[in-house]
């Protein structure tokens, strides 16, 4: 008597699933080698501060590497990668063995550079979300650094624009003080331009999981986002220089979580419905 | 093209567990802990000598400004220690050390300059700590921190008593393993 044991169909998909396995292994597809890739920079410098007590959730670096996911599932067999694209994807590999948290970011950015400018969609659109994802971790910063002088004081004057009108507040340079001897002193930490950079990376991530091209009006959706991000900074530099009460809470206490948040669920918003609108255009 | 793809592959999946481990290990070894410089840490800094200066004390609500003295000096002296990656409000302390009254001085890797290129001197500290990094070495304060001097314009302040006031202030700060 011979009767199929119920485990034989299971018994069989596994077979199948190791074979398709080594097989794919033993011939990586495009899509498989850059996934790998992609999944072991995630794996080795963001997913581990998603545990870190000293630094918040890397929200927007995650969603960066869904869009990421979802441009690589657009690959499917095809054959895009030429012979510097793998001496890089190599290099890439073997860079990030250093453990400088940096370090996936410089590997970022010479993929970035390598991909973006490439004809097709696919493959630029990875290169822009690298480049991006390497801005938010290292170059935004070093933006910020070199030009913190000059942009601080303007984004001081914002916030100490509607202070003029509710009380005797005085500007001097990033510095608002209040004339009972409360000041605050806006640093480079305080600055939007941080949050602004994040926003740039959500707004092209929830680009190309639509698969959007570049239009005037997705460039809007952009300004809307950055916009609001800033006039949000702004009060929150406010909140900070109202009172020695309102610094704690605002600065040093929940209060920075919760303006964290706003700017993040605000610029998520704003992109969301702002490219919703559009249906999707294959730009493979 | 096959085994090219096939170890490339392979090549990936080493990088990402040698990767994990060289993370392991750097975080034992904690290479990238950045030295710091807080005066208010130093609770007995008061009365030690810097250089040709005294410390008089720590200015209270500025963590890392201190008040020198000088024998050649009748007011007091005004140090503030940045840290170079971020950027001290210029125009706060043009406010306070006005160019008619007070005389300022940078110190900056040993150097002394009466005007100061922020700029020039954040690439130098990037370039440092990137070698630092990939060497696995530890940072130099000096790398790190811009001395600002403000002196009352009658006193003298000569570029090699400032630096040599920045190198022993160096020296008081606690180790980063503190």
């Amino acid at each position: 008597m011979t009767s199929a044991s119920p485990s034989q169909p299971a018994f069989r998909s596994w077979t199948q699933l190791g074979a398709r396995l080594r097989e794919a292994i033993g011939n990586p597809s495009d899509r498989l080698l850059l996934t790998a890739l992609f999944l072991s920079i995630f794996c080795l410098d963001y997913l581990p501060r998603a545990f870190s007590t000293s630094g918040s959730f890397p929200v927007a670096e995650f969603i960066g590497f869904v869009a990421i996911a979802v441009v690589l599932r657009r690959f499917g067999a095809e054959t895009l990668l030429m012979r510097w694209d793998f001496r890089a994807i190599a290099a890439a590999s073997v860079a990030v063995i250093h453990p400088w948290r940096h370090m996936s970011g410089l590997a970022l950015t010479g993929l970035g550079l390598l991909f973006c400018a490439r004809r097709d969609n696919r493959l630029a659109s990875l290169g822009q979300l690298s480049l991006a994802l390497a801005c938010v971790d290292i170059w935004g910063q070093m933006a910020l650094a070199a030009i913190e002088a000059k942009l601080l004081p303007i984004e001081t004057a914002l916030a100490y624009l509607p202070l003029s009108y509710l009380d005797s507040f005085t500007l001097h340079g990033n510095t608002i003080s209040h004339p009972d001897g409360h000041s605050v002193i806006v640093e480079g930490g305080c600055s939007a331009f941080s949050n602004l950079v994040i926003a740039a990376l959500l707004w092209l991530s929830f680009m190309k999981i639509r698969n959007l091209q570049f239009r005037s009006r997705h460039f809007g959706v952009l300004a809307a986002g950055l916009l609001a991000i800033v006039i949000v900074n702004a009060v929150r530099i406010d909140l900070c220089a109202w009172s020695p009460d309102y610094f704690q809470f605002w600065h040093e206490g929940p209060g920075v979580g919760i303006l964290s948040w706003i700017m993040l669920i605000l610029s998520l918003v704003i992109f969301y419905l702002g490219l919703a609108g559009d249906g999707e255009q294959a730009a493979e | 093209m096959r085994a090219r793809r096939a170890f490339l592959f392979w090549l990936i999946v080493f990088g990402c567990v040698l990767g994990l481990l060289t993370r392991f290990a750097a975080s034992r070894a904690s290479p990238q802990r950045e030295p710091r410089l807080d005066f208010l840490e130093r609770a007995d800094i008061s009365g030690k000598s810097v250089g040709s200066f005294d410390v008089d004390g720590p200015v209270r609500e500025e963590r890392f400004t201190l008040r020198l003295r000088s024998p050649r000096c009748e007011g007091p002296i005004v140090v503030a220690a940045g840290h170079v990656e971020r950027a001290s409000p210029e125009e706060t302390n043009a406010s306070r050390f006005p160019a008619t009254a007070w005389r300022t001085v940078y110190v900056y890797d040993g150097h002394a300059y009466d005007s100061f290129s922020r700029l020039s001197a954040y690439l130098h500290f990037v370039a440092r700590r990137l070698l630092a990094q990939l060497t696995l070495s530890p940072l130099d304060l000096s790398d790190l921190v811009v001395f600002t001097f403000h002196a009352p314009k009658n006193c003298p302040l000569d570029g090699a008593s400032v630096v040599a006031a920045s190198k022993a202030l160096i020296a008081l700060a606690p180790s980063p393993a503190n």
